[in-house]
């Protein structure tokens, strides 16, 4: 936001970034080896829905492609809302590629639909041996990755993340400032 | 891609936005000519004011605080609250703002702070209880906006002469027109003194209705883009007449209290509008009316 459009009270929308979701590809091997954490398969896309027919539309539209995609390669989707009125897209996929290719085809077809400003986040989820998870975050207003790894009710692993965040630092585009890392609680998948 | 971009701004509002700015800093050139070349103390004048006023802009979120008797919450006690806030910051891409709650009855919120860093939103109890969680988000868009467009920067600078004029035209009205003199003789003195006096109450007249059409314009400005925000333009209108609905209802004792912060509030804590040229907050007419335009461009896309 400029100071010009500021000056003027324009809202101007936010566009998504995507660029950075496709490193999460490559640095499944690290998180394996220094975490012993692996993907799940399980991903989801966090989007505030908008009241007109134009979304409506767009919504059947992503849902043809998933099936169309879901042809070449076994992929699972379902759609929630929360308690807060954004929209759940949960995708699941046994290959990690495919689950990320799948979350950026999605979010790529909002962003070219003008929705990109609709985008709230996209998650990640990781699992270790003992069962316990770890989400990665995408910020698209920033393009950016953070480590979510919840602790109980509305508490969350802060070591754990500061871990994850340093050593992943150097192949991901983590998100530097750490007020951001938002937490999403009740992550449904 | 195209569609968004366009719905983000309204040209016509633009415009007027401008244009009321560019009538605001000619008054104000005209009247800083007059104060300097008539009075010596023309400096210590403006200098006064404007330091007070920039002492309440840069300590706004304080000051707010402690004159509502709110108080900052953290997500644990505010979990729905704080969890609307912080999405929709991390939505529209601005830092986090603090979340406070003030203990009123009558359903309102704003927002303050000297820059996106340091703003804070506040709601009170009476917003919280009447609202509908979707309704709630519409006003926190709304807020958000505000943050977003920096209306606390834009209002105090677009009110800071006209705060000097009205500060010179009251310490007049105490001490009289002599203005710490003039040039010369006696007789250009009080000419000095008389055309420095209604230079004054004009500047003070003419600049506070700018500045209050400029706030409207800016209250226009936080409609639309809060609805885009939250994409649900009809949440905000009926949260609008629902705050606007019970809020001539509510006790004069309270109205009064809320008055000073009446700048950025939702809805303007008045009984009554009287003339809308006077008032700081459009009518609900207006400004639903512009919501549901927007619900139209929205669809029409």
């Amino acid at each position: 936001m400029s100071w010009l459009d500021a000056l003027l009270g324009r809202s101007r929308p936010v566009a998504a970034r995507l660029d950075n979701l496709f490193g999460l590809t490559t640095a499944t091997l690290t998180l394996e080896t220094e975490f012993g954490l692996r993907p799940t398969g399980a991903a989801a896309i966090c989007f505030r829905p908008v009241s007109s027919g134009d979304f409506a539309q767009l919504e059947s539209d992503i849902q043809q492609l998933l099936q169309t995609s879901a042809k070449d390669a076994p992929l699972q989707w379902s759609t929630r809302s929360d308690e807060f009125g954004y929209e759940w897209m949960l995708i699941k996929a046994a290959d990690f590629e495919n689950v990320v290719t799948t979350v950026h085809m999605i979010s790529r077809e909002l962003e070219d639909n003008g929705y990109g400003d609709r985008l709230l986040a996209s998650v990640f989820q990781f699992r270790d041996d003992k069962g316990h998870s770890v989400y990665w975050m995408y910020n698209y207003k920033r393009g950016t990755l953070y480590p979510f790894v919840p602790a109980g009710r509305q508490s969350r692993d802060n070591a754990a993340e500061m871990r994850l965040s340093s050593i992943l630092g150097r192949e991901l585009a983590v998100e530097k400032d750490l007020s951001l890392w938002y937490p999403l609680w009740g992550i449904p998948i | 891609m195209q569609r968004t971009k366009n719905l983000g701004r309204d040209l016509g509002l633009q415009v007027r936005m401008v244009f009321t700015m560019l009538l605001l800093t000619f008054v104000y050139l005209v009247f800083s000519f007059i104060l300097f070349r008539v009075t010596h103390a023309g400096i210590l004048l403006v200098v006064i004011p404007l330091g007070g006023l920039f002492f309440q802009y840069y300590f706004s979120d304080k000051i707010v605080l402690s004159s509502v008797g709110a108080r900052i919450v953290t997500d644990r006690e505010a979990p729905r609250l704080v969890g609307i806030v912080q999405r929709l910051a991390q939505q529209a891409d601005v830092p986090m703002p603090r979340v406070a709650i003030s203990q009123t009855p009558m359903p309102n919120a704003f927002a303050t702070g000297r820059s996106p860093k340091h703003a804070v939103i506040v709601v009170t109890t009476g917003l919280l209880q009447q609202l509908s969680e979707p309704e709630l988000a519409a006003v926190l868009g709304h807020e958000m906006t505000h943050i977003r467009n920096r209306d606390m920067v834009v209002m105090t600078m677009a009110g800071s002469f006209a705060a000097v004029a009205a500060w010179l035209t009251q310490w007049m009205f105490w001490f009289g027109p002599g203005l710490g003199g003039g040039y010369g003789g006696r007789r250009d003195n009080n000419n000095g003194a008389a055309l420095v006096m209604l230079a004054t109450v004009l500047v003070a007249i003419i600049s506070h209705m700018l500045v209050l059409a400029l706030s409207r314009y800016r209250e226009y400005a936080a409609d639309r883009g809060g609805a885009l925000l939250t994409g649900q333009p009809e949440q905000l209108e009926s949260a609008l007449m629902r705050i606007s609905g019970t809020m001539s209802r509510i006790p004069e004792r309270d109205l009064r209290q809320a008055e000073p912060l009446s700048a950025l509030f939702i809805a303007a804590p008045k009984r009554q509008i009287v003339f809308e040229f006077f008032s700081d907050h459009p009518t609900l007419e207006h400004r639903i009316a512009r919501l549901q335009r927007l619900s139209q461009e929205m669809a029409r896309s």
